[in-house]
């Protein structure tokens, strides 16, 4: 079941990607359409966002892909990838045929590890798969900049992923985790708008706009997302652990 | 030898229902130990805890001189009341995955058990009727060569002729030095096998001994004297 997920969520994110890159000429077609032009002309902001979306190639890629549409699929199949890996086992009741067998520790690291290396090999597909699609389609874009944004968008999703990971150990139905998933990620955007909480938005640490003006990755801030992925991890084996099956 | 043994074994589950209330027992090496009971009787709470599945509220289970509460054990296979594997796969995949983390499988043995059962490996797991799926659970469970065996309802769906099979593979394995805890509402089948028995009725214990003694005691068969004791009579 894994591996027809992980192949169509893998072809959903190469896809996605090449679509972005090959729609450039569409989509900058449209921006400077005399309509959108008419409608813009009074501010000064969205138009000049509008001229380095149709002349600067690394910002359309971040405006479209790396900062947008990337960051949603990586969250989308965190949750779709996650959500059911363990209440599937507890509602089925297949709990029984591998935790009779193998210790808890075998069944947690085993059922984590494998979700990370297919979630992972899915979100840098996305990433390597726009950058080889955007030099393909003759466009130029610093392999440093897409490898940032790919390596913030992993640890990132990789978070998201561990909160359903330990979400899917409470329920031993398969809708809720992934209800209450998509309202803690929900909950985590909506922290983008409000100054004193706006640190725990993991949206921006995905899509940092420093590597869009050069700098590099955010160090401090990839540290503290992996202390909060372990602690997760740790929490969520302890919560298995001890579980009553 | 003693493979199990439980003291004043109590669970209580959060909901507050007291599936057992201070069970004792002991399962002796090389025996067929059966656990009967009524619906309800916290039989299957009983395999669970035997087996490290669920937390005693109070007392102790060892098993192997180990508490099986959180790792399990690693010396037992299981056959649970519910026969549930992986729907979606393929059987012979369903096998290679079993294989890659039960303890002491052999596919050998699992190729034996499959042509005793008749059990053809084709096609998916899902496709399987009720009576095949226990085929299939009761081959893999068998496949591993392990010293505790823990089964509940292992005839479950099986028409009479695999249904003695399983039975005599259960007296064979313990020929082969093996111990069987064996769950069953059959009471005619766990009369053929069992050595030694506890009655539960709501989480308390009827009954703890051997066959022979109920039987001599009762003067009768193992039906009529589990009626009887769950009934309310007494020994």
């Amino acid at each position: 079941m894994l591996q027809i997920r992980f192949i169509v969520l893998l072809v959903v994110m190469i896809s996605s990607a090449v679509v972005v890159v090959l729609t450039r000429n569409f989509a900058i077609g449209a921006l400077n359409s005399p309509e959108i032009q008419q409608y813009i002309k009074n501010s000064s902001k969205i138009a000049s966002i509008v001229g380095k979306i149709s002349t600067n190639f690394t910002y359309y890629s971040f405006s479209q892909w790396f900062g947008k549409s990337y960051i949603q699929l990586v969250a989308i199949f965190a949750i779709i990838l996650s959500s059911s890996s363990f209440s599937k086992e507890f509602s089925k009741k297949t709990i029984y045929l591998i935790a009779s067998r193998m210790t808890r520790w075998q069944v947690y690291i085993s059922k984590n590890s494998i979700g990370w290396i297919a979630f992972s090999i899915i979100v840098i597909s996305g990433g390597i798969g726009y950058l080889i699609a955007a030099q393909l389609a003759g466009y130029h874009l610093q392999p440093s900049q897409v490898l940032s944004w790919t390596f913030t968008s992993t640890i990132g999703g990789l978070l998201l992923y561990q909160i359903g990971m330990y979400l899917s150990l409470l329920f031993k139905d398969q809708m809720k985790p992934l209800v209450v998933g998509i309202a803690i990620y929900i909950g985590l955007y909506i922290t983008s708008f409000v100054r004193e909480i706006k640190f725990l938005n993991v949206f921006s640490y995905m899509a940092q706009d420093e590597v869009l003006f050069g700098k590099g990755v955010n160090i401090f801030s990839t540290f503290v997302a992996l202390g909060i992925f372990a602690v997760i991890f740790v929490c969520g084996y302890f919560q298995f652990k001890f579980k009553d099956l | 030898m003693m493979v199990i043994k439980a003291e004043s074994l109590v669970k209580i589950y959060h909901n507050g229902v007291k599936a057992l209330k201070g069970v004792n027992f002991e399962v002796k090496e090389g025996r067929i130990f059966a656990v009967l009971g009524p619906n309800g009787a916290g039989k299957t709470t009983l395999l669970k805890c035997m087996l490290g599945m669920i937390k005693p509220t109070d007392g102790s289970i060892s098993v192997f001189g180990k508490t099986p509460f959180p790792d399990g054990v690693k010396n037992a296979s299981f056959v649970p009341e519910g026969k549930n594997l992986y729907e979606w796969l393929k059987i012979s995949k369903m096998v290679d995955i079993f294989a890659s983390f039960a303890p002491n499988f052999s596919f050998s043995r699992f190729e034996g058990m499959a042509k005793r059962f008749s059990l053809k490996l084709d096609g998916k797991v899902g496709e399987l009727s009720q009576g095949n799926r226990t085929k299939l659970y009761v081959s893999l469970a068998f496949a591993q060569d392990v010293n505790l065996y823990v089964l509940d309802e292992p005839t479950w769906g099986l028409d009479p002729i695999v249904r003695h099979e399983v039975l005599s593979l259960v007296k064979e394995s313990v020929l082969e030095g093996k111990t069987v805890v064996y769950s069953s509402h059959i009471l005619s089948e766990v009369e053929e096998v069992c050595d030694d028995l506890i009655i539960l009725k709501e989480g308390e214990l009827l009954y703890n001994g051997t066959l022979d003694d109920l039987k001599e005691k009762k003067k009768t068969t193992l039906s009529n004297a589990f009626l009887s004791l769950v009934k309310g009579d007494s020994l």
